[in-house]
């Protein structure tokens, strides 16, 4: 085990330069000149010497490979250079937002496995009853509905109609819910279909009903094999929609205001503060591979059968 | 608590069958019309979608305007009819694409290995390293907003998908006696992939495709949500639901309708897809 | 299968510890917050809403004196009033002695915030430190300034600069105690009616009342500057009373708060310009600018489209300013007369596709513009109307003004403040005379050269006001710009705050009558 887990951080080394190569890349692609781009922000005349001054002391003027090398060479002891538009430290920036973009993620992602394992089940159990067929439309519904469409309806009606919930989230425990909910929805839905179609193949599986035949309660059976088994898909599960999580944040992020990454890259992009651009896609990318591999460690422990192989 | 009911297996395979066939066709059916309705819409609109009235703004459905108009005065309904064809055309021809380019690389590094195979599945790895659309939002707000970059930006990671799976199905079928016969009697490499592999493993990369329009659709609408999608005036849904955000209080409708109408368009080609899935299992089909 | 379970707990548990992480941080926030309610039942504060983030508090550096100024920490030596003309703030007077040597006389009982004294010798250490730190303030690195007595300086500028006076208005001449703080981009020192006693860059500023203020005692126990910088959860927090006030509402959203038995609106128009150049490198032909102009529906924009957040606009100057457009001629709205041109200049829609044709070649042309207030609803309004007249639009939308810069553009769409400090010279030298800065449209009018020449070298007011009418007189008759509206500001706030104006400036709305009842 702790084999294959030296094993997989090695394989990252090569992945992770190839994100930061690609991501420096597409900066240096990009149009516009961020020198002038950090002086006119206010939209009032500038002259052409301050900007070239800038650009020299930004740096700009260096070849591709230096500009990379130099950038590399920082961001590895953890100084992902200045932002452009405030000035600050971009580390400290992304370290600021972060626990908040995490705090959103997990809550979801525990919303999303509270409300998806019994529901799912519960469609298994009621196979092609009423509340299956209703269950399925609601999941139907839930995956196609875009979450900026979903997080509107959630702010106009709760925050706004009903007055339950602060409009201003401002990391608030309060003002997480709304968010919460809005990247629950498609998620959970995603997950009752998968749990409910595994669950259905174990209850059909020759075991099962060849434990109920033997008439051992269908509680105990659903409990000690069935939920075992769909906590490998679970897993499994995880390990795939905490892309789509990731991503989801940052529309949801800007939307409610929530003072994660995902609301200071959409900030960075409308003043190209390239820096902080940088800094999040290449931050954003190591969270993701981080807890992908955490999930394949944990599905490896979880069944040995990929062990083996 | 209720028994689950265990039906003999043909019967239930039968039943089944049937089900699926009739619901695949259904389905086909309705995409069809809806790509129908995407294709003539231009013919369709029953006002002018950029014609722009500002005496005329924010004005409640009527019959002259079944959805209101927008804060420019412009038709909603015309608008949404129009946005069709982008958001459905441009999701359409984003999945062809990467389903060409992924299949393509997927097969030509599964059957030759070597260099090829490990130049693009370590690419594929770089950029699968990326979650959902982060790349596609550093993309399309570092290179600037368009249409044609935010398509960019999601196909850039769209098609390894289909490389990772044409390539391991490709690696399983390489073995198989019927291409190693095949391949002694004397056939081309590009008769072999074409005639033998494609074929056989076409179909569970049709199901991804089918299953990806919908994503690809609300990814193009969420870049252009965040205002890096399509540009002014041009008629998308994404757009649309964001540019209707300020009026939620005053003309909810702006909203409103491009975005329900997003949502039951993804219903309907997520539907086609499990239903071409199902249509498409052996485990069904070899039954018949 | 313990080895699972025990592996199944342990995700389990990881995640949990986690979240509780986050929710232990965020109740510790919350109580913190209660506590401060109940100590201060007594005490008067408010919360402010804005779009604008405020990186640095240092009113020397940039624009950020804009807010430092804004929010009541720092004052200057001159302030504009409403129609932009300079008057003594923390001076008492000035005297123009020559050309080159300007006379200033403080008032005498003005102390910063510490209680320090604002002397002349503080005065010209800030005038030196500003001149050093701000480009826009060069003047001031190069002058030389001589101490008279505690109240009195004198400045020698290195070149005649006629508008000193109005420069030492612009926000960065804030008066600062430059000795007092190590941070100044924390906790500047000033004499403003309010103390910052917290600051979170880009997120809130906490305010405090200035006890030793200089002009009265300030209304306000403490207030809270919070940045919200999406408009819509700006107003939805001003409608659920999550804010009391709330500057710089889009105009539909005015509409929200017309109940004046909760809301007071403070609207005040501005100098900030929605104006157009014209590429006269491309769009050569003087009918097509001509037909162009005459079909902008410049009342229209500003009443309909924009609900009365602009004010239609003739020249570069509101009509509040003694060389506003009311005593310019501009063109009249009248998209007919703006056909017939056309086809008098041998445009003609022979394809019968709606656009007109000359020589075979159909007449379309770019608009360019990058995101900033209304500019995308404009646009897209004039892709319209034009398209009524025969004219193909083509519009790109930039996240910056580059493409201004690069010559990529048959109109380009510009958002600008003509006149920050009542100063009409700056903006006309930059935009309209050949080869500068921000003549982007390559505009070249030899006599309009010669006048802003003259112009910068003028001392007499109602001669310069003469100047900068016939400047723009020139360049409107030459089809070079166009000027649409200028853009309104509108504050709302809750009825029971009071003391609160809109300024034409964008600061000065914090003051010592600010309060809440």
């Amino acid at each position: 085990m702790f084999q294959y887990i030296i094993k997989r951080l090695l394989q990252l080394i090569p992945i992770m330069l190839g994100v930061t190569l690609l991501t420096f890349g597409l900066m240096y692609l990009a149009p516009g000149d961020p020198a002038s781009m950090k002086l006119s922000a206010q939209g009032v005349p500038i002259s052409q010497d301050i900007i070239e001054q800038t650009r020299i002391e930004m740096g700009l003027d260096n070849p591709f490979v230096l500009q990379y090398l130099t950038w590399l060479r920082n961001f590895l002891s953890g100084d992902m250079g200045k932002s452009y538009a405030d000035h600050l430290p971009v580390a400290e920036k992304l370290m600021r937002a972060l626990p908040k973009t995490i705090m959103l993620s997990i809550s979801s992602m525990m919303v999303t496995l509270l409300v998806s394992i019994p529901i799912g089940i519960l469609a298994a159990v009621k196979h092609n009853k009423a509340s299956d067929y209703l269950i399925r439309c609601m999941t139907f519904i839930g995956v196609a509905m875009p979450n900026f469409f979903l997080s509107l309806l959630l702010i106009y009606f709760f925050a706004l109609k009903l007055n339950w919930l602060p409009v201003l989230a401002e990391g608030s425990l309060k003002g997480l819910i709304l968010p919460t909910v809005a990247l629950s929805i498609a998620m959970s839905s995603r997950y009752i279909r998968q749990v409910r179609a595994v669950v259905l193949e174990e209850l059909n599986k020759e075991y099962v009903v060849g434990a109920r035949a033997r008439g051992v309660k269908e509680r105990i059976i659903l409990y000690k094999n069935v939920l075992y088994n769909t906590m490998v898909t679970i897993i499994t599960l995880i390990g795939l929609s905490i892309g789509s999580l990731l991503g989801g944040t940052v529309i949801v992020e800007t939307i409610f205001i929530w003072p994660g990454l995902g609301k200071l890259v959409m900030d960075a992009i409308g003043a190209r503060d390239y820096p902080v651009i940088q800094g999040f896609v290449v931050w954003m990318t190591f969270i993701y591979v981080m807890v992908n591999l955490i999930v394949d460690i944990s599905y490896r422990l979880l069944d040995p059968r990929t062990y083996s192989s | 608590m209720d028994e689950v009911k265990i039906l003999p297996m043909e019967e239930k395979k039968k039943r089944s069958l049937n089900f699926v066939k009739l619901r695949f066709y259904l389905l086909m059916v309705i995409t069809i019309i809806l790509i129908f309705i995407s294709i003539v819409a231009p013919y369709m609109v029953p006002n002018d979608p950029y014609a722009t009235d500002i005496r005329g703004r924010n004005l409640p459905p009527s019959q002259e305007f079944l959805f209101g108009t927008d804060s420019h005065g412009r038709c909603v309904f015309s608008r949404v009819l129009i946005g069709a064809r982008t958001s459905i055309s441009a999701a359409l021809m984003l999945v062809i694409i990467t389903f060409v380019i992924g299949t393509t690389i997927g097969i030509v590094c599964g059957y030759y290995g070597g260099w090829i195979d490990n130049l693009f599945m370590r690419i594929a790895d770089i950029l699968l390293a990326f979650p959902d659309i982060i790349l596609g939002i550093a993309v399309a707000g570092i290179i600037g907003g368009g249409l044609f970059n935010a398509m960019l930006a999601l196909g850039l990671t769209g098609w390894t998908q289909y490389a990772r799976v044409a390539r391991s199905n490709v690696l399983t079928m390489k073995e198989d006696t019927f291409i190693q016969a095949a391949r002694l009697s004397g056939n081309s490499d590009l008769r072999l992939l074409f005639r033998h592999i494609l074929p056989n493993i076409i179909g569970v990369l049709v199901v991804i495709a089918t299953l990806q329009i919908g994503t690809m659709m609300m990814g193009i609408a969420g870049l252009s949500f965040l205002g890096l999608g399509v540009q002014v005036p041009q008629a998308e849904w994404g757009s649309m639901v964001n540019s209707g955000r300020s009026y939620l209080q005053i003309a909810p409708w702006i909203s409103l309708f491009p975005g329900l109408v997003m949502m039951v368009t993804i219903i309907i080609f997520n539907l086609f897809g499990d239903a071409l899935r199902d249509f498409l299992d052996p485990r069904i089909n070899n039954s018949s | 299968m313990k080895n699972k379970l025990v592996a199944c707990l342990l995700v389990a548990l990881s995640l949990m510890l986690i979240g509780c992480m986050g929710a232990n941080e965020v109740e510790e926030i919350a109580t913190k917050v209660s506590h401060e309610g109940e100590v201060l039942v007594e005490e008067k504060s408010l919360t402010f809403g804005t779009t604008n983030a405020v990186a640095s508090l240092d009113p020397h550096i940039d624009w950020q004196g804009w807010f430092s100024v804004r929010y009541g920490v720092t004052e200057t030596l001159f302030k504009l009033d409403e129609s932009l003309v300079p008057e003594p703030w923390l001076a008492e007077s000035y005297e123009n002695l020559d050309e080159l040597t300007w006379k200033v006389t403080l008032k005498d009982n003005i102390r910063f915030s510490n209680g320090e004294p604002v002397t002349a010798h503080k005065v010209v250490e800030n005038m030196k430190h500003f001149g050093e730190e701000n480009y826009r303030a060069a003047v001031f690195s190069t002058a030389n300034y001589r101490v008279e007595d505690d109240v009195t300086l004198i400045i020698e500028t290195e070149e005649p600069h006629a508008t000193l006076i109005n420069d030492l208005c612009d926000p960065y001449a804030s008066i600062i105690d430059l000795d007092a703080t190590e941070d100044r981009s924390m906790n500047p020192v000033g004499t403003g009616p309010y103390v910052p006693v917290a600051f979170v860059a880009n997120e809130s500023i906490d305010l405090e009342k200035n006890t030793n203020y200089w002009n009265g005692t300030p209304q306000l126990d403490k207030a809270y500057i919070k940045t919200i910088p999406d408009m819509d959860t700006l107003v939805m927090a001003l409608q659920s009373g999550e804010i009391d006030i709330a500057h710089n509402i889009t105009a539909d959203a005015v509409d929200l708060f017309q109940d004046t038995s909760q809301y007071t609106i403070s609207q005040v128009g501005t100098s900030r310009a929605y104006m157009l150049y014209y590429n006269l490198d491309t769009l050569k032909d003087e009918a097509v600018r001509k037909a162009i102009s005459m079909a902008i529906d410049k009342e229209g924009i500003s009443t309909y489209l924009l609900n009365n957040s602009a004010t239609p606009a003739i020249g570069a100057f509101p009509d509040t300013m003694p060389y506003g457009g009311q005593q310019l001629d501009g063109i009249a709205y009248n998209p007919e007369a703006a056909r017939k041109l056309l086809e008098e200049a041998g445009y003609e829609d022979m394809s019968g596709d709606g656009i007109v044709e000359k020589d075979g070649e159909p007449l379309s042309i770019d608009l360019v513009l990058y995101r900033r207030l209304a500019q995308e609803d404009i646009a897209t309004e004039m892709q319209a109307a034009l398209k009524k007249i025969g004219i193909d639009v083509k519009v790109t939308v930039f996240d910056n003004t580059e493409y201004l810069k690069a010559g990529e553009f048959d109109i380009g769409m510009y958002c600008i403040v003509t006149t920050s400090t009542g100063d009409a010279a700056a903006f006309l030298n930059a935009t309209m005379r050949t080869d500068m800065d921000n003549n982007f449209g390559n505009y070249s009018n030899a006599k309009v050269d010669a006048l802003l020449e003259q112009l910068l070298r003028e001392f007499d007011s109602e001669k310069r006001t003469a100047l900068v009418i016939e400047i723009q007189q020139l360049a409107l008759e030459d089809y070079a710009y166009d000027f649409i509206g200028f853009n309104n500001m509108t504050m709302i706030m809750k009825e029971n705050v009071k003391g609160f104006k809109s300024h034409p400036t964008d600061y000065y709305q914090f003051n010592v009558d600010s309060t809440i009842q």
